[in-house]
């Protein structure tokens, strides 16, 4: 047997070698990340800056000043805004948080078919557009009006926005409970404990995760929204954003806005980092 | 059991309504404002001085405020609109009277208005004196940039045909336009010596050629004037006080007017419109908006709220109070007085019309509609 015929290489296959373009794609790939992260924060970045300029005409960087960051508490509608923003928020996410929980631990109880169609309602208010929510509840509390003439307000604006938060908390709690063992419940009441015990102690903290989450999903939500309250708000009583929306009108925006959103976002930052921070520290605890 | 639960739950209810209801019931004056548009230090003047407590709404534009007075969410007490949306509101009997016996300081002999307000309130409907008393005042013009070479002469020598025609511009003029249909539509009209509130289809036919042929590059709002002054356009049809407002802006920082890159023309035929406080039919708290009013008639208030404001005064009183600061020691006194001798100069002895400036009038949604669709078109082109 004569085995002279030649042997066949890769490109007869028809495999081409593009290593060498590997380098580009690389290069292209880096360049790619870079550009987006550049774009994505290259606002925030403009913000902070002019957020210590000392001139208020955006085009040139006159020179480094804080005095935007004591002027937002100054200004008294800002500081109001900023003021209403936190106690709206606050309240509606501590409210909602605690009533997201015990409707999803109910939702969770419920044989297959109810729980889906609870699910449906559930979903209805977060896939709504923010514009017929807000206008639609305006109409309701309208109702109110001939009876209470002030009735629109704080109280209307933490209603408000207890409605589209309560959904986003039952959402994320929901999951965790699913991952629980089911008899978990029963199991701490054959030990004994009283079925309002149980709860507080045995279920509760197994999904104490999803409620965090939720929490914290309904607070940054509740935090920026803009439709909602605006429709929902009444006798001077403005949100941050509002005030925000409003005053663009006549003159240009004082960069005192500039302050208080750059403030938040190192605020935010700091969260994150610090929460990053103890859970690796944890994590090498623990092994 | 469960009835008597639910019962005492619907009283907490309206128990806690009623509270929360109450708190709102003191002496307030409920304000539905422009941004920016009240000098804070007026506010709490007035604020000790009467015991009330001014609180304060914001809105961006005039129809927003019609829409927050209709909506009937809170029941202000003074708002602040434009000539056209006051005939609207008068229109549709959302405004009452305004009793000006409780007016101590309008005195119109010895207070007057200046000569442009009583141009503008010539102009609008009927009795409109009855019902709005002005807050501040202005006119439009061609704000345009200096260091494009030979566009200042330009526009003083040509005025509306510089803005429109690219024959009497320097070639390569950066033009823009104020994203507002209704004011292009004008400014249109102006350009070709017709009435901005004549609006016939013929009309908004001449109007797109015009606006087609100008060449705008930009359709913006705020950002016209930063443009200008950052040397991104070199001429814009917007408000005297957006131009005011960065010159005040470029004095505060250091700048003395010889650096300024950035000056306006206001021709003879243009836009002047008029912010005036009106009160609301629904209006709860009457007397306070009267008082209100009174208070921002004495020339030293209205003084002190320009100050802060930049538009022009209504008041006679005020404007002398400040020019008389020319030639001030203070230079941000001296250029304040500079700026409002020159850009809202007095009506000379010798001239025919007193004033610059139509105000517009309210007119059918259809047409504005149609404005509308037009100025679209025209951008889409």
């Amino acid at each position: 047997m004569t085995n002279n015929y030649p042997k066949a290489t890769l490109e007869e296959y028809g495999y081409k070698d593009r290593k060498h373009l590997k380098k580009v794609f690389h290069v292209l790939g880096n360049a790619l990340v870079v550009f987006t992260v550049i774009m994505m924060y290259i606002s925030i970045f403009t913000l902070a800056v002019q957020s210590v300029n000392s001139s208020t005409d955006i085009t040139r960087f006159e020179s480094f000043t804080l005095k935007w960051y004591f002027n937002m508490f100054s200004n008294r509608m800002l500081r109001g805004a900023i003021i209403n923003t936190f106690i709206v928020s606050i309240t509606a996410t501590l409210i909602a948080t605690i009533l997201g929980t015990f409707i999803a631990i109910g939702i969770n109880a419920f044989e297959k078919k109810k729980r889906q169609s609870l699910m449906l309602l559930n979903n209805i208010p977060v896939l709504n557009a923010d514009i017929i929510t807000g206008i639609s509840l305006m109409l309701i509390f309208s109702l109110v009006l001939p009876v209470f003439p002030y009735f629109f307000g704080p109280f209307t604006m933490i209603l408000a926005h207890l409605f589209f938060t309560l959904p986003y908390v039952v959402l994320s709690v929901l999951p965790k409970l699913k991952e629980i063992d089911k008899f978990l419940m029963d199991a701490a009441l054959d030990l004994g404990v009283r079925p309002y015990r149980a709860l507080l102690k045995v279920v509760i903290p197994a999904i104490k995760a999803g409620i965090f989450s939720g929490m914290l999903l309904a607070f940054t939500m509740s935090l920026d929204d803009f439709v909602i309250s605006y429709y929902t708000t009444g006798n001077g009583f403005n949100n941050l954003s509002i005030w925000v929306y409003g005053s663009i009108g006549r003159r240009s925006l004082t960069p005192s806005v500039y302050a208080y959103s750059t403030a938040l976002t190192v605020v935010t930052l700091g969260l994150l980092l610090g929460n990053h921070f103890f859970q690796k520290r944890r994590a090498k605890h623990h092994g | 059991m469960v009835n008597i639960k639910k019962l005492y739950l619907m009283a907490i209810v309206v128990l806690g309504l009623v509270i929360l209801s109450g708190c709102n019931n003191k002496k307030t004056l409920l304000l539905l404002n422009w941004g920016e548009y009240l000098n804070e230090e007026v506010l709490i003047a007035f604020e000790k001085e009467t015991g009330y407590t001014v609180v304060q709404d914001l809105a961006d534009s005039n129809e927003l405020f019609y829409s927050k007075i209709k909506s009937g969410t809170t029941a202000y007490d003074l708002v602040i609109p434009s000539d056209y949306m006051i005939h609207k509101m008068y229109e549709k009997d959302l405004l009452q009277e305004i009793d000006f016996t409780k007016l101590t300081n309008y005195d119109p002999v010895n207070n007057p208005f200046m000569e442009g307000v009583k141009g503008i309130q010539s102009e609008m409907f009927l009795n409109n004196e009855r019902y709005a008393v002005p807050y501040f005042w202005g006119t439009f013009g061609i704000i345009y940039n200096k260091q494009k070479a030979g566009l200042e002469e330009a526009v003083l020598t040509h005025g509306w045909d510089a803005y429109f025609d690219k024959q009497f511009r320097p070639a390569g003029t950066r033009v823009a336009m104020y994203n507002v249909p209704r004011f292009a539509y004008s400014a249109a009209m102006f350009y070709n010596n017709l009435d901005p509130n004549v609006i016939t289809e013929e009309t908004i036919d001449i109007a797109y050629d015009t606006l087609l042929n100008a060449g705008f590059t930009e359709w913006g709002f705020d950002t016209l004037k930063k443009g200008i002054v950052a040397n991104n356009l070199d001429m814009a049809f917007t408000y005297t006080g957006d131009f005011l407002d960065m010159l005040y802006t470029r004095l505060d920082a250091g700048d003395t007017l010889e650096d300024i890159t950035f000056d306006i023309y206001i021709p003879q035929n243009t836009i002047a419109f008029m912010d005036a406080l009106v009160i609301p039919k629904k209006a709860r708290h009457v007397d306070a908006a009267h008082e209100f009013i009174d208070f921002l008639l004495r020339p030293e208030i209205a003084y002190l709220n320009a100050s802060a404001i930049g538009y022009a005064t209504p008041l006679q009183k005020s404007y002398d109070l400040i020019v008389s600061h020319l030639g001030d020691e203070d230079t941000w006194l001296n250029q304040w007085a500079y700026a409002n001798q020159t850009y809202y100069p007095l009506p000379l002895e010798t001239d025919v019309v007193k004033y610059k400036g139509t105000p517009l009038a309210n007119i059918d949604q259809d047409w504005i509609d149609k404005i509308t669709t037009m100025v679209n078109n025209v951008k889409s082109r």
